[in-house]
């Protein structure tokens, strides 16, 4: 069959959406001859964006801090990402304002605390955000750890979730029992694991191990990795000027762990659509 | 919304210490407040939950290292007094074999500071003080830089420690209602006591 330039044109403008440009005018032009179709089929076909959960108690403002700084950093890789809080975090203060930054990273409440309610504004989240990029990204949503005290037949919130811990015993004891409540309520689950304040990358390499090796060993969990985050001043510091860790300190340790976190985050987004 | 910063505390309040005590982990309980020993105060003298003496020194920035120094003086000193303290207020619930650690809490540490305390493993806990400011509320917030480490063997000579009355299944105290960070406790999570065994 003969072919011409249209037919090959999207593999060498991968950039380009069915959606709209700008022009040099400033103008929106349709590149499809058929907008209505091919905007249609397009939005069909895009991947949502993931749901990633994150159980973070209500007075926990460093892992907040932790979880908001991942969002900006999914942001600055070219990704959508949304942060879902409870509606009681409304008045919290518990989330600057990130979506008042450049980057592509908002926080969104949702109309309730519980988790069909959570799931819900992050449902509507994930749809949302498919439309704005073809990237995919991560509706980030935190999760009040109360809510899990009677989770039955699960969530449907509940499919990738994301625990952080310190390599304090007590705290590593904490993710396993965590870990072990998720994962009983619905046996599909993906369960990763971020340490955080770790002074030397040996220390969180243990400490997982230790962890992954009692929940398989104990609960049958195949515990995800998803790095460590080195405990470093500069993360207070760049917090001290109300910008994420990566824009205010982007080659301090700390922010290139974000980074990397945030990246294992976005290809496992990527590899499946979660949530 | 309200504004929201952090930043790091050059000074911190006696009295938002005082607050958070019972929030730390294991929460602390307050038993004396600015206590002589011998040539300077003691902030905080504390209990934590198994009655083990927790010395609680708070500084402002750049006397982390010179802290590190008077909280082993006063551990010393306090560890000489144990045994009178039981005597003249035993309603405190100091254990029988309680040990003595400290926990110096300052806005930053020098690098020097960290590494000389790891040198007395057990004796010594780094804790990085924030503030938090919500609008025109603040908060303090604690970030441990060094792990609170187990109380270390019975100090006592072992001909003069008492052997225990119980056996271990009578001793086992059953979970412990010391909520985790997440808010939720061991019964919460159905941990049983081989669950704590494998990490603590």
């Amino acid at each position: 069959m003969r072919r011409d330039l249209s037919d090959v044109l999207h593999y060498f403008l991968p950039e380009l959406s069915a959606e709209a440009v700008v022009s040099s005018e400033g103008s929106r032009h349709r590149l499809a001859t058929e907008p209505s179709q091919d905007e249609t089929a397009s939005l069909a076909t895009a991947p949502l964006l993931s749901i990633l959960a994150l159980p973070i108690a209500d007075s926990d403002v460093v892992r907040t801090a932790l979880a908001w700084n991942l969002a900006v950093e999914v942001g600055r890789l070219g990704a959508a990402a949304v942060v879902v809080a409870p509606a009681r975090d409304r008045d919290s203060a518990l989330w600057p304002a990130i979506s008042g930054s450049s980057l592509a990273a908002e926080v969104l409440y949702a109309d309730g605390d519980d988790l069909p309610s959570l799931h819900r504004a992050a449902a509507d989240a994930a749809v949302s955000g498919a439309r704005r990029t073809e990237d995919g990204g991560l509706v980030m949503v935190r999760i009040p750890p109360a809510e899990l005290r009677d989770l039955g037949s699960g969530s449907p919130l509940l499919r990738w979730v994301l625990l952080f811990a310190s390599n304090d015993p007590r705290d590593l004891l904490e993710t396993f029992g965590l870990a072990r409540l998720l994962h009983r309520s619905r046996e599909d689950i993906e369960i990763g694991v971020t340490l955080h304040g770790i002074k030397e990358l040996s220390n969180a390499e243990e400490s997982f191990d230790r962890l992954e090796e009692v929940s398989r060993r104990r609960a049958g969990i195949a515990l995800q990795s998803y790095g460590a985050l080195v405990d470093d001043l500069d993360v207070y510091r760049a917090i001290v000027a109300e910008r994420a860790v990566g824009l205010a300190h982007p080659q301090s340790p700390a922010a290139r762990a974000l980074c990397d976190v945030a990246r294992l985050l976005l290809q496992r987004a990527r590899e499946t659509e979660l949530g | 919304m309200a504004d929201f910063s952090i930043e790091i505390a050059h000074r911190i309040s006696r009295d938002d210490v005082s607050r958070q005590l019972p929030q730390l982990s294991p929460p602390l309980r307050l038993v004396a407040k600015d206590w002589l020993a011998e040539s300077h105060r003691i902030d905080f003298v504390t209990l934590d939950p198994e009655g083990h003496v927790v010395l609680v020194l708070q500084g402002s920035d750049g006397e982390d290292a010179a802290l590190l120094v008077r909280a082993l003086a006063h551990r010393a000193w306090v560890k000489a007094r144990l045994d009178d303290w039981r005597q003249l207020a035993p309603q405190l619930g100091i254990a029988p074999q309680a040990m003595v650690r400290c926990v110096l809490l300052c806005p930053s540490f020098l690098p020097e500071t960290v590494a000389a305390a790891e040198t007395v493993e057990g004796a010594v806990q780094l804790v990085l003080g924030c503030t938090i400011c919500l609008g025109t509320d603040q908060r303090l917030v604690f970030e441990a830089l060094t792990e609170p480490t187990a109380p270390r063997a019975p100090e006592r000579p072992a001909a003069t420690a008492a052997p225990p009355e119980t056996s271990p299944t009578e001793a086992d105290p059953g979970p412990d209602p010391t909520p985790f960070r997440s808010g939720l406790t061991e019964a919460d999570l159905g941990l049983l006591p081989e669950d704590v065994r494998e990490f603590v």
